[in-house]
C-alpha cells in the first residue's frame, strides 16, 4: 500500500510536471474567469442601452421587483398583456415573464392576439383554465409526439404533470442561479478538452519514451502501476474539475446574486418536466459534470493505452466527445441511436437536455435521461477501466 | 539458483527472432554476442517477462517469468530506453524503487548507495533532461541494481560510457557475477573477454556457441568476426 501511494505521487508528478498540463489548465481557468470578468467590465448594446451585462441585469432586477413573489396565474399574465399594449415602461416588469414563459408556451398565438382571452381562444383553452399551465401541457404533448414517445412514456409524464408540486409557480428573479447553471455547458466542454490534453500521455508516454521496458519488468509495474496511474489521473480530474466548477459557479452567484435558488427551473424552461429548482439544477449539473469528467478521464486513459500515442488519443477524444455532439444532432426518429447519442454529458448538462422527455426503460418502470445519465457514466467508467487494464496487462514490448 | 530457459522460440509473421533456445544459467557472468538482428534483445526481453515467447518457458528456481516474485528478483537495463524528463535522478531511482517493491527507507538507502556507486551524488537532484548520455546510462545501471537482483540482464550496458567508466563498470559487473546471474550483451568483445565466465553467441535467432572461452580456443574477436564473414560469403 505504501508503494501504491508513492507510485500515485510520482504519477501525479508526471502529470503536473508537464508544461502542457499547466497551459491547458491555465487556459480553461482563465476562460471561465474571463466569462465573469467580461460580464462586469465590457460595455455593449443591451436592449438598446450601452451597458455591461451586470448593469443590464441589475436594471432588469429592479424592473421586475413589482412581480417578484407573485403567483404566475391568469391575473398576472393578463397584467402582462395589458402592459404590453400600454407602454414600454409599463411592460418592463413583465418582460422576462412574457418573453420567457408566456411566449414560450403559447407560441405566436400570444403575440398575434395580444390578449389573454384571445390567446386562450386561439389555442382552444377553456376560460376557466390557467393559460400558462394549459398551454404548457399542450406544448409538452406536442413535444412528446415529436420525440416519438411511446404511450407508456407519455402516461409516465402525464402523471408527473398531474402531481407537480411547484405548480402554480411563484415568480422570482433567478438570473444568478440561471447563469451558474448555464455555465455547466461551457465548463464541461472546456474540462473535456483540458483532460484530453493533460491525461492522454499518461500511458502513451511510457510506450513512446520506451520506459515501458523498465516499468513492466518490475514487481509492481503491471497490476499496481496500472491502478496507480488510474488513481493519479482520477485525482487530477477531481481536483482540476472541482476548481474549474468553482470558478464557473461562484462568480455568477456573486455578480448576479443568489436570489432564485429555490425557484423552479420552469421559470426559464417552462416546457421542462424535470422537477428541480435552480439550486438543485446547479447541484445536479455540477455533480454530473464531475462524474462525466471521471468518465472522460477513464476513456482518455483507456485510449492512451490502446493507441499508445497521445496525439491520436487527444484527437479521438476531442473529436468524438466534444466536436461531434456539438455539430451533429441525431433525429428523434432514430430513437435508440438518438437517445444513446444524447446521453453524451455535454447534452445532458446543457439546458436543452432538460427538455428531453425520452425515458430509459428499466425493470419496474422508467428513468429520466437525467437519472440514467450518471448511472451510465459510472458503468462506463468501470468498462473503460477494465478494457484499459486488459490492454495494459497484455502489452508486450515488441520490436522497435 | 538456476535460470532455466527451455526451448524458447519467438516467431513473428515472417521471421523467427529466437529459435528454440535452451539454457541453464547459474551464478556468474554470461556474455551474449551477436550481430544486429541476431535475436539478443528479443531473448533478453523474453527473459525479463516483457515479451511472451511463442513457445517455451523461462523459470527461476521453478518460478515462472510471469510471476510477480520472479520480477522482484530481476534487474534489467534495456539497450535503448527513455526517462521521465520532469524527474530528477533521485526521483527516478525512488520511483523505480517503489516499482520494485522497496520500502521508503530501503529506497532512500539504496538510492544514496547507488548514486555514490555510479558517481552521481552531486547531480542527484538535477533533472534527468539535463544529463549527458553517459550520465543517463549510469542512472540506468543504478536502477537495475536497486532491488539487489538475483538475475541481472544488461543490454549494451557500457554503450555511451567513456573508457574509464567502461572499465569501472566492467569490474562492477564482474563483482556482481559472484552473487547473481548476469546476462550481458555487447558488441565490445573485449568486455566479454575480460569478465564473462561463459560466452553465448547468437546468429539468426539460434545459439551457435555456448561455453567457457579458453585461451586455447584462440582470439574470441576473430571467431566472432568469422561468423559475419561466413554470413557475407
Amino acid at each position: 500500500m505504501k508503494n501504491f501511494r508513492t507510485l500515485v505521487r510520482f504519477e501525479l508528478k508526471k502529470i503536473l510536471g508537464r508544461k502542457m498540463t499547466w497551459i491547458a489548465f491555465g487556459i480553461v481557468f482563465l476562460t471561465m474567469v474571463a466569462n465573469a470578468v467580461i460580464e462586469v467590465t465590457v460595455t455593449r448594446d443591451i436592449k438598446g442601452v450601452q451597458a455591461t451585462q451586470y448593469e443590464a441585469e441589475q436594471q432588469d432586477k429592479e424592473n421586475q421587483k413589482p412581480i417578484i413573489g407573485r403567483i404566475v396565474d391568469d391575473a398576472l399574465v393578463e397584467e402582462a398583456f395589458h402592459a404590453l399594449t400600454t407602454s414600454e415602461t409599463a411592460f418592463k416588469p413583465y418582460t422576462d415573464l412574457f418573453n420567457v414563459v408566456v411566449r414560450e408556451v403559447c407560441g405566436t398565438a400570444a403575440l398575434s392576439s395580444g390578449t389573454l382571452e384571445g390567446t386562450k381562444e386561439a389555442l382552444g383553452i377553456a376560460e376557466d383554465e390557467e393559460l400558462v399551465y394549459a398551454a404548457r401541457k399542450m406544448r409538452i404533448e406536442s413535444a412528446m409526439a415529436e420525440q416519438y414517445l411511446t404511450e407508456k412514456e407519455k402516461a409516465y409524464w402525464r402523471e408527473v404533470l398531474e402531481n407537480e408540486d411547484s405548480v402554480p409557480w411563484t415568480y422570482e428573479y433567478y438570473v444568478g442561479p440561471y447563469s451558474a447553471w448555464a455555465m455547466a455547458y461551457t465548463a464541461i466542454v472546456m474540462i473535456a478538452i483540458m483532460l484530453a490534453v493533460c491525461l492522454a500521455n499518461l500511458f502513451a508516454d511510457e510506450h513512446q519514451k520506451k520506459t515501458d521496458q523498465l516499468v513492466l519488468c518490475s514487481r509492481n509495474g503491471r497490476k499496481m502501476l496500472y491502478w496507480a496511474k488510474l488513481t493519479a489521473g482520477m485525482v487530477f480530474t477531481m481536483v482540476s474539475t472541482g476548481i474549474i466548477l468553482l470558478v464557473s459557479v461562484i462568480p455568477q452567484l456573486i455578480i448576479f446574486g443568489a436570489e432564485g435558488l429555490h425557484a423552479p427551473i420552469q421559470l426559464n424552461v417552462p416546457s421542462s418536466m424535470v422537477q428541480m429548482t435552480f439550486g438543485e439544477a446547479i447541484l445536479y449539473s455540477y455533480v454530473v459534470t464531475i462524474i462525466a469528467a471521471l468518465l472522460y478521464a477513464s476513456l482518455i486513459l483507456c485510449c492512451s493505452e490502446l493507441f499508445r500515442n497521445s496525439t491520436v488519443a487527444v484527437v479521438a477524444i476531442i473529436g468524438v466527445l466534444v466536436l461531434l455532439p456539438m455539430m451533429i444532432m441525431v433525429p428523434y426518429e432514430y430513437r435508440v441511436l438518438g437517445q444513446i447519442f444524447d446521453l453524451n454529458p455535454i447534452n445532458v448538462v446543457a439546458i436543452w437536455g432538460f427538455l428531453d422527455y425520452r425515458l430509459v426503460p428499466v425493470p419496474g418502470g422508467f428513468l429520466t435521461m437525467q437519472q440514467a445519465a450518471p448511472m451510465v457514466y459510472v458503468l462506463l467508467v468501470v468498462v473503460f477501466m477494465v478494457i484499459g487494464r486488459r490492454a495494459y496487462l497484455k502489452y508486450q514490448v515488441g520490436g522497435r | 539458483m538456476e535460470l532455466m530457459i527451455d526451448r524458447v522460440t519467438k516467431r513473428y509473421e515472417n521471421k523467427i527472432a529466437v529459435d528454440r533456445i535452451s539454457l541453464k544459467l547459474h551464478k556468474g557472468v554470461y556474455g551474449l554476442l551477436g550481430a544486429n538482428g541476431a535475436g539478443k534483445t528479443t531473448l533478453m526481453r523474453i527473459i525479463c517477462g516483457i515479451l511472451k515467447p511463442t513457445e517455451g518457458t523461462i523459470t527461476l528456481d521453478g518460478m515462472d517469468v510471469s510471476e510477480e516474485n520472479y520480477r522482484a528478483r530481476l534487474g534489467y537495463l534495456p539497450q535503448d530506453f527513455g526517462y521521465y524528463p520532469e524527474f530528477s535522478g533521485l526521483d527516478f531511482l525512488m520511483y523505480m524503487a517503489a516499482l520494485k517493491g522497496l520500502s521508503k527507507e530501503q529506497a532512500k538507502r539504496k538510492s544514496a548507495e547507488l548514486l555514490k556507486l555510479v558517481a552521481m551524488e552531486d547531480v542527484a537532484k538535477k533533472k534527468i533532461k539535463t544529463y549527458s548520455g553517459g550520465m543517463k546510462q549510469r542512472i540506468g545501471i543504478a536502477q537495475a541494481l536497486l532491488n539487489d537482483p538475483e538475475v541481472l540482464i544488461l543490454d549494451e550496458p557500457t554503450a555511451g560510457l567513456d573508457p574509464k567508466e567502461r572499465v569501472r563498470f566492467r569490474n562492477l559487473i564482474a563483482e556482481l557475477g559472484k552473487d547473481c546471474i548476469v546476462l550481458l550483451s555487447t558488441h565490445i568483445v573485449s568486455d566479454i573477454e575480460h569478465i564473462a565466465d561463459e560466452v553465448l553467441m547468437m546468429k539468426d535467432g539460434q545459439l551457435i556457441y555456448q561455453g567457457v572461452w579458453e585461451e586455447d580456443n584462440g582470439d574470441l574477436e576473430k571467431f566472432y568476426l568469422s561468423q559475419y564473414e561466413e554470413e557475407g560469403e
